[in-house]
């Protein structure tokens, strides 16, 4: 059954596909990017079954996961769709998660390691298919999951209870080069990024070893209020008017 | 009784118009920019992030600055004086939410709706702290959630918020617990709350049709019709829900018989009705809601006859509502030039393209989080599964 769709679905959309272009192509139908998508994950669901029942790889779920990759990754491309994209790229993250799981030791320092590293190659490959031409138009799906995944990595670094100092350099540059990006080209998103990561992360190391309750409430006041203003005059200098 | 001017809400509106047909190329850029000198407003609005983070600063700030109050000044204030002071921050909060409107202009900035949304929760706390801390069960307790539910209402109208709406029809959850305690009167009182609320609507939102309140007043409309019918449906409502589905267990005792089939029937009547006037108003909100039910009706169907659920059930019900879509799709496509009635398969609107980004950029952040197991163990049989997120189903169980 698993496979008979599978089939069926691959058929419709290499069939109704129009021919490939590296720029921007609309679906052919309305339901094309959902049949697509069906496919995507009738094949996971159909190497999950598979794995179970004749344990080809023998419980070794990495190679599943970067053949998973590399096959969301062509079909995204093949057919201009950044939802099966961001499925690759969960993938990619999913078998760099799953090769350090088999990892005993300082787990969270490796996961924070490879995360940046993950951060580095999408970010790069992405930058380098945009530079090329190939549906620049995916650049922003890679760089929004790039940014998350890196704040995230930085901020579990400042949360540490030692050597955190470094952290909080990376994730002061890193707010200012999404700060910089958000505002140079209008993606107000990547400013939002590096308001809310950066307040969390300036806040925690902050209030680290602040116990005093007034201390703690005139912070939040100061810096909440503070933050509403800068975002104020960020919006009036860089948004456009209603 | 609106903060906002009626034009300068259609200007706003015929703007965003602007802006999604210039997005389509229905619009050259210099025809956009001509008409776009034509449709100015002197409201200040951001976008969507900046309103979020907004939003979510000037929450933070309120917060902190009323709990910082009572550090500074109070030192273990009684109840009642926490009450006061907590309403007189209401008061102040939707002072200043006016005042940010009238006089800063802002509009869906989240500045302003943060306040609005401070002064709700302030005169919620506040009451309960003033008047009702010092009896259990107070009968006139219920005056919490109706305050609520009220204020929620008034914002609504003066700010044009929508979960301000929203937030109004959970309040009115609430309010028949203070009043009974049979179930059944309950789910009835909830019910017949958000159908006069609908009647309201419906007969107001006839002389809004093509201005810039119609898409309010669909929006509405359409939880009203899906308030009502959760309030019905014993079976989405219940608290117990997981395992009476799973379990097959009826959970007929709490209701009485007559009742308990009677809103079976009107699970099954309801989606038509809402879907018929959905399609005859051309409302899209309202035709989401009756699909919705609908689906929600084939779900509860078993739970209610107390029959069991199969693992094939969903499996059924994803290769019908594919059929159903298919079938319109195409029925609507034989049509001349593509349309039926008025309605088309064909896209007539970019606006969804937009969310495109936002909706890729989240799902590849969600899915690493279920597709990365935790590290593994080396139990023999461990077995495999989830791979419904993208990951070959690296975690979970089949």
């Amino acid at each position: 059954m698993l496979s008979s769709i599978l089939a069926a679905c691959s058929w419709y959309c290499f069939s109704r596909a129009p021919a490939w272009s590296p720029a921007e192509t609309p679906a052919p139908s309305p339901i094309f990017d959902y049949v697509l998508y069906l496919g995507s994950l009738v094949w996971c669901v159909e190497l999950a079954y598979l794995e179970n029942r004749f344990h080809l790889l023998s419980g070794q779920l990495d190679p599943y996961l970067l053949a998973t990759a590399g096959l969301f990754f062509f079909l995204a491309y093949r057919f201009d769709n950044r939802f099966v994209l961001s499925l690759g790229l969960s993938s990619l993250a999913g078998w760099f998660g799953l090769t350090i799981s088999h990892w005993s030791a300082h787990q969270d320092a490796a996961y924070r390691q490879y995360a940046l590293l993950y951060c580095l190659l999408v970010g790069v490959v992405g930058a380098l298919l945009e530079r090329r031409g190939l549906k620049p138009h995916f650049f922003g799906t890679y760089l929004n999951i790039v940014a998350n995944v890196l704040f995230w990595a930085l901020l579990s670094g400042v949360f540490n209870r030692q050597g955190y100092g470094l952290w909080l350099l990376a994730l002061l540059i890193a707010c200012g080069a999404s700060l910089a990006w958000g505002l140079t080209r209008r993606q107000f998103a990547f400013v939002a990024y590096a308001a809310v990561y950066g307040y969390v992360g300036a806040s925690w190391m902050f209030l680290r070893a602040v116990t005093d309750n007034t201390a703690i409430l005139s912070y939040f006041v100061v810096t909440g209020v503070a933050m509403l203003v800068a975002l104020v005059q960020i919006g009036r200098r860089f948004g456009r008017p209603a | 009784m609106r903060l906002y001017s009626a034009s300068s809400e259609e200007t706003l509106r015929a703007r965003k118009f602007l802006t999604d047909w210039a997005g389509e190329g229905f619009l050259a850029k210099a025809q956009y920019q001509l008409l776009e000198q034509e449709a100015v407003s002197d409201l200040r609005t951001t976008n969507i992030f900046l309103r979020l983070v907004l939003f979510l600063f000037t929450l933070i700030s309120v917060g902190a600055a009323a709990a910082l109050f009572f550090v500074v000044f109070l030192s273990r204030p009684s109840e009642q004086t926490t009450g006061v002071f907590l309403l007189i921050f209401a008061a102040v909060c939707y002072a200043a939410a006016e005042v940010a409107v009238s006089q800063a202009r802002l509009y869906r900035y989240g500045i302003e709706e943060g306040l609005a949304v401070c002064s709700v929760g302030f005169l919620c706390a506040g009451m309960e702290a003033a008047f009702f801390s010092d009896s259990l069960h107070s009968p006139k307790e219920f005056l919490v959630p109706a305050a609520g539910a009220v204020f929620s209402l008034w914002i609504w109208r003066r700010f044009g918020l929508w979960y301000a709406f929203l937030a109004a029809m959970i309040f009115v959850i609430f309010l028949p617990g203070y009043w009974t305690s049979s179930h059944s009167a309950q789910h009835l009182i909830v019910a017949a709350f958000y159908a006069t609320g609908l009647a309201g609507v419906a007969a107001v939102r006839s002389r809004h049709r093509f201005d810039y309140l119609e898409e309010a007043y669909s929006l509405v409309e359409a939880f009203l019709w899906l308030g009502i019918y959760l309030a019905i449906n014993l079976k989405l409502s219940s608290l117990d829900l997981p395992t009476q589905w799973w379990s097959g267990t009826r959970a007929t005792s709490e209701f009485a018989r007559p009742f308990y089939w009677a809103t079976w029937a009107l699970i099954w009547c309801l989606p038509p009705i809402v879907l018929l006037r959905g399609i005859r108003q051309k409302d899209r909100f309202v035709i989401a809601v009756g699909a919705i039910i609908a689906i929600l009706t084939f779900v509860s169907n078993k739970p209610y006859l107390g029959w069991v659920r199969h693992t094939w059930d969903p499996m059924l019900l994803g290769i019908l509502l594919t059929g159903v879509a298919f079938f319109i799709r195409r029925w609507l496509a034989r049509g001349p030039g593509g349309i039926r009635h008025g309605f088309t398969a064909g896209r007539l609107s970019g606006k969804d393209k937009h969310w495109i980004d936002a909706g890729s950029t989240l799902f590849g952040l969600l899915s690493p989080r279920s597709i990365t197991p935790a590290p593994q163990t080396t139990s023999p049989d461990v077995r495999f599964g989830g791979g419904h997120s993208g990951g070959g189903g690296a975690s979970g169980d089949f």
